[in-house]
């Protein structure tokens, strides 16, 4: 048995935890939260330069096809530290696609630029309103011009393209495509969302040129493999969130005094700091073990995925808002830190499928027999 | 009170507003003659612009106010707070000074309690008073100060003994708060509004004449300000009233009433908005999903059976039962409530309660909500303390041990 | 990252396979044998073997193996169901690694391969009507006569006293000292003279713990652990143990239980399974479920490379017992009305949802309360302050009781 990462892994994760503390404190968060920036460049450069964006593209596309381990191991580190950064969208989505479908051509076409980070992607899945499925997509192709509007897709004012999803009369009844954004006939706009540090836009594709990703038909099971894979990696930044949530409450509950004592000698505080713990640590079990099935490409994905999934989004939410409530008052306030977390939390946790609908997906796979 | 009263009562003050109400008046000349005739706050004591009558005739008056769409006194904000505070601890100068220019709204007030270092432990207030031998110089920080960008006068709690135990060292003062040593910053709250300040006062200074009730006494008065705080609350719904009349005097209205709750603007929000559940669930269709009807019952279940208890808690104090610690029950069921609404919401809207512009559900509402409700369980005393209190007080458990009994000086605290 | 056994591991597994498919007694053999007698036969045929007692040196009886391997055996062993282990659970648990810790060579040679073999069963004397959670607080006495200490007082909550041959018991020997430096341990035959055990019946309806009643009860000097006044540190070396024991089975109702009713009752005429709430619940115990399994292999891991697992193994109990009692409870509700009858023969599972609900608030209690293991990981996981305590530093008898 060796569930636990090896020693180069643990290294990375020191490397990587070392370089977001010195050049990602909450003050560069608090920066794009504030500002009218989408991401923080500066560190987004650093963050290419480090290779992250490489991680787990082959190196026939000048990747540095390390496995996906790795992977998780930065996506903890960047969740600890709340970056503000397209690493998501670009990273666990965009690339993800090309790689799942993308032909020869395609990959060699975007991998390597998105590995050496001069272009950013996207996913547009979402139309608004509720949860997307391929009945309720509006948005159309037809040969190699597509139509339609989306939102909110994260990252998708400074992204360079999208990877699209549209309705298809044909197959699972969705289509894939990859779209450029800096066409004339794509416009977008800037959404004002629950978490300012991380930006969102609504898209509108007018005719815009498109071309296709996988096969006709197959939009929605790329779709659903996609977010099984990213699920994982989002898990992982939630854990990373949450434990930063734990550690802020820590802190503060050691430090200040009300009665004549450190709130930290209060049970109520105690126990509601022994609650997040606890749940951490199950979460991050389950994260271990979607992981593992990510990177092995096990058939227990589904599961796993929906497994790490489910438990990061509750164990985050519960120690971001704890955490407010710890701090009283000054959890409140604009100055703290502690409302970041909280918009992170919310933020991850419905992006790419809400608690319900992973909830559901987990007991569906388990229905269908891959129960591990 | 027997009918006849009631109506004797009421045909007295419709006469007397036949003969004096007049839309024509400015706000501040009208309110002076309700203050005059005792008719503005008609169960003050006769000598200061009442006229000794039970509470429970209020309605009935108000009632008569409304048949002829006369303004009434100004009670909006924390001013309600400190005449009754006044009335209750403050000696005849006070009264002379402060009462009537409540009333008319030309003063407004606010109520410096809350420290960055005291808030579950008000009585651990830092804040010093110190006399000169002429006068109190008064230096700390207050925080969480609503109105106070705009106040006039401030219900001031500030430490003047520290050799005491914590709650014997504390003296109430009025500050006027447009002195020089008086310094307030907008606070801005996690869900982007600015509805609070921080004030700092440095070297300010009080008069002695304007030390409220003995030295010492603070904590006994400002527990008088703060019972007054829920009877406040139901005077600001009763000016929630849609009057969209014509006339200066309305408008005039209008205005103070919008400054002055400026900063509550969002206070729906932080509670839930349970309101809009059953709305927003039919308008997505989300009403078909078995998993949110039963969330909604559950929601639905605790917000009536918190509202029902809330009722019987009023009936009984109606009846003349003193208030009880259902305060606090209350308090921790509305948190409970909110805190479940806002998962409700978000169940309902998905990704869509993301969204906080024009494009978000509701044109952002519900995002706000996702915002604000965080507030609910700790303003106004903590879910812990709640709970801390409803162990002890309805429970009769024991307190727990303390450790900040002694002299206050020697008392662990933060330094801030 | 994998899930694969090293290859002395899985060597070492294929060896436990084989030789517990040759060797687990049959229905047959245990025909007839009530439940001690068959725990009896099954132990010490692992002990001739040398698989009992993995991790106990060689010269005790065990196995000297390590502690990986003392899992897996584990993990194969409890592939058999054999609920009735369960006796030897304290014994070996706790009350051996105690004795090994503090008892003479001498009598180590004497008590621990009888341990091993299951020939004698232990039992541990702790908590008392006054203390529980609050172990310290102990009254039972034990007084020095001489090369003999007289033990008068009562003990509670004594799991298989009535079937154990030996004990260990801490004694207050100092009332007026501060209430940890007054203890001293011991152990005990629990045959000896003005010993008088009474059942307690649990509100399961079984009877597995009891009272215990100790009159002019003698023990000798050189049964006592530790030294005098030591007591609580050698309590400590057994509750320490209390939980070492990772990765194993454990009965009652469990994901699979309640998702395979799910699929066989309705609701409104369709099966529970498609209803959302159900499936909603479902899904978050499975994930809890997932998420204790794989904390489990985070442990294992640590201890296949020979590390001592991290704190992350202090939750299993605090989340594990609610959740039983949680999952039972639900499963009653999906039954309707027929979760009300409990009855082997007529009751879904032979009546496990029923078993699980009754024995559960046992779980959250037994080896530390909920409130305990809560304070537990607060203080020594996270390192938060220790509760503000009014028993420091004063003498025991100046403590405040409830019958002070
Ligand atoms: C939106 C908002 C509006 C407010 N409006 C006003 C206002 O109008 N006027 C005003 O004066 N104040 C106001 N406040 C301040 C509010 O009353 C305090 O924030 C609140 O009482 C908590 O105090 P604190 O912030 O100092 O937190 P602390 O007292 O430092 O509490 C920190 C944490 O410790 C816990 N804790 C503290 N003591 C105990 C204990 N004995 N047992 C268990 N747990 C304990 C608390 O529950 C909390 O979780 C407002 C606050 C907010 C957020
Ligand atoms: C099935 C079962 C088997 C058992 N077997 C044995 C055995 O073999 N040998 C043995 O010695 N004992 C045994 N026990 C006893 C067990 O260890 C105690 O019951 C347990 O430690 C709790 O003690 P108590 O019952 O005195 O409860 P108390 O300590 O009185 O606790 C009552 C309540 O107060 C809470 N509480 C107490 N202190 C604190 C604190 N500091 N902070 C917060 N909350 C607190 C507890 O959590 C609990 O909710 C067994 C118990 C059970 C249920
Ligand atoms: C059923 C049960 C199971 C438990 N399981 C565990 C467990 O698995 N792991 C674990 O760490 N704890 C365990 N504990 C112990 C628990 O963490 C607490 O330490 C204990 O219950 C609190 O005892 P206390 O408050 O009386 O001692 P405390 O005052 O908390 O003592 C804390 C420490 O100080 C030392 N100490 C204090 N006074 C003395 C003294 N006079 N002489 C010598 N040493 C002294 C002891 O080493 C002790 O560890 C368990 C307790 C119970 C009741």
């Amino acid at each position: 048995m060796n569930f636990e990462f090896s020693e180069e892994q643990n290294l990375l994760r020191e490397q990587a935890s070392g370089f977001l503390k010195d050049h990602c404190s909450t003050k560069v968060v608090r920066k794009i939260l504030d500002g009218d920036e989408s991401y923080d460049q500066e560190l987004w450069t650093k963050v290419v330069e480090m290779g992250w964006t490489a991680t787990v593209i082959p190196e026939e596309y000048d990747g540095l096809g390390m496995s996906y381990l790795e992977l998780c191991v930065i996506a903890e580190e960047l969740g600890r530290s709340l970056a503000p950064l397209p690493f998501s969208s670009s990273v666990y989505l965009a690339t993800e696609a090309l790689l799942v479908a993308g032909s020869k051509e395609q990959k060699e076409e975007w991998l390597p630029k998105l590995a050496s980070g001069s272009i950013i992607g996207c996913l547009a899945a979402g139309e608004g309103k509720g949860q997307v499925t391929p009945k309720s997509l509006t948005t159309s192709a037809d040969a190699s011009s597509l139509s339609g509007s989306k939102l909110p897709v994260a990252d998708g004012d400074i992204a360079d393209f999208a990877v699209v999803f549209a309705a298809c009369d044909s197959g699972d009844g969705a289509s894939t495509y990859l779209v450029d954004l800096n066409q004339s006939s794509v416009s977008r706009q800037k959404l004002d969302t629950i978490d300012p540090s991380r930006s969102h836009a609504k898209i509108d594709f007018a005719g815009a040129s498109a071309e296709l990703l996988g096969k006709e038909g197959e939009g929605w099971a790329l779709l659903n493999n996609i977010y099984d894979r990213a699920a994982v990696l989002f898990a992982w930044e939630q854990v990373g969130g949450a434990e930063t949530a734990l550690e802020m409450a820590k802190d503060y509950a050691m430090g200040r005094f009300a009665f004549g004592r450190p709130i930290a000698t209060y049970q109520a505080i105690k126990h509601k700091l022994a609650n997040m713990y606890v749940k951490n640590t199950l979460a991050k079990s389950n994260c271990y073990y979607g992981a593992w099935a990510l990177s092995t490409n096990a058939p227990e994905l589904p599961i796993a995925a929906a497994t790490a999934r489910v438990g990061a989004i509750q164990a985050y939410y519960f120690a971001s808002k704890e955490n407010i409530q710890t701090h009283g008052g000054m959890g409140f306030t604009w100055e703290f830190d502690c409302q970041f977390p909280y918009r992170r939390s919310k933020l991850l946790s419905i992006n790419i499928g809400s608690e319900p609908v992973w909830q559901e997906k987990l007991i569906k796979a388990i229905e269908t027999g891959r129960a591990a | 009170m027997s009918n006849l009263t009631v109506n004797a009562v009421k045909e007295e003050v419709r006469a007397w507003l036949q003969e004096n109400w007049d839309a024509g008046l400015s706000l501040v000349e009208w309110r002076n003659k309700l203050a005059d005739s005792g008719w503005g706050v008609p169960d003050w004591p006769g000598q200061w612009y009442g006229r000794d009558l039970p509470v429970a005739m209020l309605p009935e008056i108000e009632e008569e106010f409304a048949e002829v769409n006369a303004v009434g006194v100004a009670r909006s904000g924390i001013r309600m707070l400190a005449a009754a505070t006044i009335l209750e601890h403050g000696n005849d100068l006070h009264k002379k000074e402060f009462l009537r220019r409540i009333l008319t709204g030309e003063d407004t007030w606010c109520q410096l309690f809350s420290e960055p270092g005291s808030g579950s432990d008000l009585a651990g207030a830092t804040t010093r008073a110190d006399f000169d031998g002429e006068n109190w110089i008064v230096n700390g920080q207050k925080l969480w100060t609503t109105s106070a960008h705009h106040a006039d006068y401030g219900l001031l709690l500030a430490r003047t003994d520290w050799d005491v135990p914590k709650h014997q060292g504390l003296t109430y003062f009025i500050l006027d708060m447009t002195q020089p040593g008086v310094d307030v910053h907008q606070v801005k709250q996690m869900n982007g509004h600015a509805s609070f300040n921080q004030v700092f006062i440095t070297d300010a200074t009080v008069a002695p004449q304007y030390r409220v009730d003995e030295e010492g006494a603070g904590w006994r008065v400002a527990m008088t300000t703060l019972a007054h705080e829920r009877r406040n609350a139901d005077g600001m719904n009763r000016l929630n009233r849609d009057s969209g009349l014509p006339g200066a005097i309305y408008e005039e209205e209008r205005k103070e009433v919008a400054t002055v709750m400026e900063p509550y603007k969002w206070y729906p929000q932080r509670a839930g908005r349970v309101d809009l559940v059953m709305q927003r669930a039919k308008q997505t269709g989300r009403i078909e999903n078995a998993s949110v009807r039963q969330e909604i019952a559950k929601l639905l279940i605790m917000s009536k059976s918190a509202e029902w208890t809330a009722r019987r808690a009023r009936a009984a104090q109606e009846l003349g039962m003193p208030q009880g610690p259902e305060g606090s029950l209350g308090k921790l069921a509305a948190s409970n409530v909110a805190k479940q609404a806002s998962g409700v919401h978000t169940l309902i809207s998905g990704a869509d309660a993301l969204l906080t512009g024009s494009d978000g559900a509701m044109d952002g509402l519900i995002a706000e909500v996702l915002v604000s409700v965080p507030a609910v369980s700790i303003a106004g005393g903590t879910d812990e303390i709640q709970r801390n209190i409803i162990a002890e007080r309805v429970l009769g458990m024991e307190k727990e041990p303390r450790f900040d009994s002694g002299p206050f000086k020697d008392v662990p605290r933060n330094v801030v | 990252m994998d899930f694969e056994d090293t290859a002395e591991e899985a060597a070492f597994r294929k060896e436990a396979r084989d030789w517990l498919a040759a060797n687990v007694p049959t229905k047959e053999e245990k025909e007839g044998l009530d439940f001690l007698a068959a725990a009896k036969l099954w132990q010490k045929r692992k002990y001739d073997a040398g698989w009992a007692a993995l991790r106990w040196p060689k010269e005790h009886g065990g196995r000297g193996a390590t502690a990986i391997e003392a899992v897996i055996f584990g993990q194969e062993e409890s592939k058999y169901q054999m609920v009735e282990l369960g006796v030897f659970a304290i014994g070996h648990g706790m009350c051996a690694p105690t004795m090994m810790a503090w008892a003479t060579e001498e009598q180590n040679k004497r008590f621990i391969p009888k341990l091993a073999s299951g020939e004698e069963i232990w039992c541990q004397m702790f908590s008392e009507p006054a203390g529980g959670s609050d172990l310290a607080a102990l009254r039972t006495r034990g007084e020095k006569d001489g090369d003999e200490w007289i033990i008068n007082g009562q003990k509670i909550w004594t799991s298989g006293a009535h079937y154990a041959d030996w004990g260990v018991i801490v004694l207050r020997t100092d009332p007026s000292a501060p209430k940890h430096q007054g203890l001293t341990y011991f152990f005990l035959d629990m045959k000896s003279p003005g010993i008088e055990i009474k059942p307690i019946k649990q509100i399961s309806g079984g009877a597995n713990f009891n009272e215990i009643y100790f009159t002019d009860v003698r023990v000798s000097d050189s049964q006592r652990l530790g030294e005098v006044g030591q007591g609580w540190q050698v309590a400590l070396t057994t509750l320490m143990n209390e939980r070492a024991a990772i990765g194993s089975g454990g009965g009652g109702v469990n994901f699979k239980s309640v998702f395979k009713l799910a699929q066989n009752i309705n609701i409104d005429d369709e099966p529970a399974i498609s209803d959302k709430t159900v499936r909603r619940k479902l899904a978050d115990w499975y994930v809890t479920e997932s998420g204790l399994k794989y904390t489990g292999y985070r442990s294992l891991s640590a201890l296949s490379r020979g590390e001592i697992p991290g704190p992350e193994n202090s939750i299993g109990k605090l989340v594990g017992a609610p959740k039983q009692q949680d999952m039972a409870s639900f499963a009653l509700d999906l039954l309707e009305s027929s979760g009300a009858i409990w009855d082997p023969e007529l009751s879904a599972e032979a009546g496990l949802f029923q078993a699980t609900y009754m024995a559960a608030p046992g779980g959250r209690i037994a080896g530390g309360t909920d409130e305990i293991m809560a304070n537990i990981v607060a203080e020594r996981v996270l390192g938060m302050p220790q509760d503000i305590r009014v028993d420091k530093g004063i003498p025991f008898s100046e403590i405040p009781t409830a019958n002070s």
